[in-house]
């Protein structure tokens, strides 16, 4: 006998149950290592050791680690566990569902774009750590191909080279699922005006090249500034959002409660 | 011991590949669910297929710079650890502005570095970076069901709603990029225009095949661009 469907909550809620199990199990383990390695070794370090040395990376990248979850969550969705655990989120995890979601004409924060951008966080993880670990299998014969000018240098534009392709699937009408939202690219205008004049700032003025060790505190404080801009355009009507005839555009979706 | 005896410890490996086991336990089982999810709410195993092959091609090349910053890594920390640290949360910068953090705060160079230093690099890596999986145990399942709730509440603005956030990050991201100039732009810009060529090409042969490829392909040729626009602009 098949089982019977789950409801929307119920799979919300099944999801969250093994992302949080699975990152509280990955949060054990990374913690083991170190403990283990200097108990057998006899080489731990003091409290104060660690507190010192790793003092000004937590004040860099605590902030940075919270902002990215509260912007990445609601394009991720349950898959930002499994992100998180595997890293490499803006050159792999939020292209690939991303794509996945173009790909199959979902809207952001639905139940299918969760499921889709899911399958696609959890098959590029399993790929990228087995191309690591042949990487690491291959070092010897891999080093000098790898180390070549040219390899090198296109490996230093992965993002550019992204955000190129991402950037027209992005930056138009189509909200996914049939859903077209014509004039929404309003709403990013004051950001794109405030990113622009902190970038052209932080490089050619005070050339410290900070801006890019704090795009994550950035997008925090960029959020509402958008999310409000375009909330006020849209009551006023300046944005539209034209739904798929004879739909409702994914409403019936149940939102699942803590 | 030493440093590079530590760092290259059999011990390391063994725990390492547990680790990176229990990750990719972690990934099959949220494909497992995610895909009987997906059949369960009308997608067919064909469409599925789609999602899987255009994810798997389009991971490829970046997974490769990867490797690439696995082999600098290694130079410094031996094999192991950065293969663990590269598989999981970490990325090339982070581990070595954190090695580096550690090695001064202990005043000490990589020659002269004992075994301690390196189970201190051990620690300083995992906790610096581990704080977003920590908040997420806490916050993602509220957030995300904030914005399950705006669909439900209100279509319209649901969609739109839940649009800006993916806009906001490619905003933040995009505009440092393009005030570069020189080589970050050009590669953006040949970026821009193979994925449009490719759009177009489906849209006039009904080629819809090469729709799992469009990404891939782009992120390929743009970034094979870069070594060209390189040698004409630097």
């Amino acid at each position: 006998m098949s089982k019977e469907k789950q409801t929307t909550e119920q799979y919300i809620n099944s999801v969250h149950r093994v992302g949080r199990i699975g990152g509280a199990i990955m949060i054990v383990v990374m913690i083991s290592m170190p403990i283990i390695a200097g108990i057998y070794f006899d080489a731990t370090p003091s409290i104060g050791q660690i507190i010192q040395a790793s003092i000004g990376l937590l004040a860099i990248f605590v902030p940075i680690a919270i902002s990215e979850v509260i912007s990445y969550t609601p394009v991720l969705g349950s898959s930002i566990y499994l992100t998180l655990v595997t890293g490499n989120v803006l050159n792999l995890k939020l292209p690939v569902a991303n794509n996945a979601m173009h790909l199959m004409d979902v809207q952001y924060g639905s139940e299918k774009a969760d499921v889709i951008g899911s399958i696609a966080v959890s098959v590029s993880s399993i790929l990228t750590v087995v191309i690591i670990a042949l990487g690491m299998l291959l070092m010897v014969p891999l080093q000098p191909v790898f180390n070549l000018p040219a390899v090198k240098t296109a490996s230093a534009y992965v993002l550019p080279a992204l955000f190129g392709s991402m950037a027209l699937g992005i930056f138009n009408d189509n909200l996914g699922g049939g859903i077209r939202a014509p004039g929404r690219l309003k709403g990013a205008i004051v950001p794109t005006i405030i990113v622009l004049t902190l970038s052209i700032a932080d490089k050619y003025i005070l050339k410290t090249g900070m801006l890019s060790s704090v795009q994550g505190v950035l997008i925090l404080m960029m959020l509402p500034i958008t999310y409000f801009i375009t909330k006020s355009l849209y009551k006023k009507g300046k944005i539209q959002v034209i739904l798929p005839e004879g739909e409702k555009a994914d409403a019936t979706v149940q939102a699942a409660d803590e | 011991m030493g440093f590079y005896d530590v760092a290259n410890h059999w011990l390391i490996y063994v725990m390492v590949t547990i680790g990176i086991v229990i990750v990719l336990g972690f990934a099959v089982l949220s494909l497992r669910k995610s895909w009987k999810r997906a059949l369960e709410i009308g997608y067919t195993k064909q469409q599925l297929m789609n999602v899987t092959k255009s994810s798997l091609y389009f991971t490829i090349v970046p997974s490769i710079a990867i490797v690439i910053g696995l082999f600098s890594l290694a130079a410094l920390l031996g094999i192991p650890w950065p293969w663990w640290r590269l598989s999981v949360i970490g990325s090339v910068a982070y581990e070595l502005m954190a090695a580096d953090m550690v090695f001064k705060s202990a005043s000490v160079q990589v020659a002269t570095a004992t075994s301690t230093d390196f189970v201190l690099i051990m620690y300083v890596m995992t906790i610096g970076i581990i704080g977003g999986l920590v908040t997420s145990l806490f916050v993602a399942k509220k957030i995300q069901t904030g914005t399950l709730k705006r669909s439900v509440k209100d279509p319209r603005w649901g969609a739109l709603g839940n649009s800006v956030f993916m806009m906001t990050i490619m905003v933040v991201f995009l505009v440092p990029v393009i005030v570069n100039l020189g080589v970050d732009l050009m590669t953006l810009i040949t970026s821009a225009i193979i994925t449009l060529i490719l759009v177009f090409i489906i849209k006039k042969t009904g080629a819809k095949w090469l729709n799992n490829f469009v990404l891939a392909i782009s992120l390929l040729l743009a970034m094979g661009s870069s070594v060209l626009w390189s040698a004409l602009i630097k």
